[in-house]
């Protein structure tokens, strides 16, 4: 009769390969949930028109990116006489003008916007010349959805990695009657989050795990029966 | 005078086993030959549908960029790392394919003992024992060329 060592038990087998195929399974739907990490998410998101010229009146979300992050921006805007125009700025811009709320240098407007990049997504049309770089876009003027990569800097419409501190800042004007100041606007901010490097893990674990079993088990048996 | 207890080694054992020893020898021999056998296959064929796999990625990725999935910069970065995994699938042929080769190697040693253990058991008769002989030395050559070369290849005109 063959000799089995305790490493190929039925219980142990199904216990160790089990726990390989969880992390061969895994990797991916956890790799796919964590690939983006939702920071902030809001729809009638609402601002008043004198964030127009006092920036401690805009919407201001502050981000920190790491190397190699990138963070993402989803905005619309659908609303009645609203239009709003998104900047992406340095923490000490905005604490600068912050400051100076009230005075010139505290105006959204007068302050300059780093480059970003934005995709208009269509069947058919190439990644590369659908995407555009800009500084500040006004909606709906430059068009009613965008879909935002940021990472501090770019060259063309590829991004470069400058992490560090910044403000996603939103500003906007009501063109209805005097009385209606309310501007709205729906937005969703989200960074690279840590799935890619998990799904890795998880697949590089469980296959080790396999393969080291198999190796066991074989060597185990050899042992057991002839190499005495 | 006392016995003197030696310990038996595995050299010791080879190739004189009895017949029940030997055929599991074969058994086991062929068994682990099977298997790298056919992870080198799997290995080979993974590295030769490379670039079909990397045409489907590419197309795939380009689709749910389109359908507005993710954007631009993302785009890029998984295009880059399927160029990345397609060399490794290029690659991995050449970890796997050598550790295969000593699995297929070890495999067919152990055959070939098997089949050198029947030819030196006298309960076999005498034309049968020259098959067996024959039949381990067919083995060690094909041991020893594909040791010392790539492979063997037979071409039929």
């Amino acid at each position: 009769m063959l000799k089995m060592s305790r490493l190929l038990k039925k219980r142990t087998a199904y216990i160790i390969i089990g726990i390989s195929i969880a992390c061969l399974i895994l990797g991916p739907i956890i790799g796919l949930f964590f690939d983006k990490m939702t920071i902030y998410d809001k729809k009638e998101q609402l601002i008043q028109e004198n964030s127009n010229n006092g920036i401690a009146e805009a919407f201001a979300h502050p981000v920190t990116l790491s190397k190699d992050q990138k963070l993402i921006v989803e905005i619309s805007e659908f609303y009645t006489n609203s239009s709003v125009t998104i900047k992406i700025i340095a923490k000490s811009v905005y604490d600068r003008a912050y400051s100076l709320n009230g005075t010139p240098s505290g105006i959204p407007s007068g302050i300059s916007g780093l480059w970003f990049v934005y995709s208009e997504f269509g069947w058919g049309a190439s990644p590369a010349g659908s995407t555009d770089d800009a500084t500040a876009l006004s909606l709906p003027n430059d068009g009613i959805y965008f879909y935002i990569e940021f990472m501090g800097h770019r060259v063309g419409d590829s991004l470069i990695s400058w992490p560090g501190d910044y403000y996603i800042i939103v500003y906007g004007t009501n063109s209805g009657p005097a009385s209606e100041t309310d501007v709205y606007f729906d937005i969703s901010i989200k960074t690279d989050g840590p799935g890619e490097t998990l799904n890795n893990i998880l697949i590089i674990v469980g296959a080790i795990i396999l393969v080291a079993y198999a190796a066991l088990a074989l060597i185990s048996i050899l042992k057991a029966n002839y190499l005495r | 005078m006392g016995t003197e207890e030696r310990k038996v080694g595995i050299f010791d054992m080879l190739p004189v086993m009895n017949k029940e020893r030997a055929t599991k020898f074969l058994i086991y021999g062929l068994l682990i030959a099977i298997i790298f056998g056919t992870i080198l296959m799997i290995s080979k064929s993974i590295a030769d549908n490379a670039a079909t796999w990397l045409s489907l990625e590419n197309q795939q990725n380009e689709m749910n960029y389109m359908q507005g999935l993710y954007g631009y910069n993302d785009y890029i970065v998984k295009a880059e790392r399927a160029i990345l995994i397609r060399y490794w699938m290029e690659y991995q042929v050449i970890i796997l394919g050598n550790i295969s080769r000593i699995g297929v190697n070890v495999g067919m040693f152990f055959i070939a003992i098997a089949f050198l253990s029947f030819a030196l058991n006298d309960k076999f008769d005498e034309k049968t024992r020259r098959i067996y002989l024959i039949l381990a030395g067919v083995i060690l050559f094909v041991i020893m060329v594909t040791t010392f070369f790539s492979q063997i290849v037979v071409q039929v005109y």
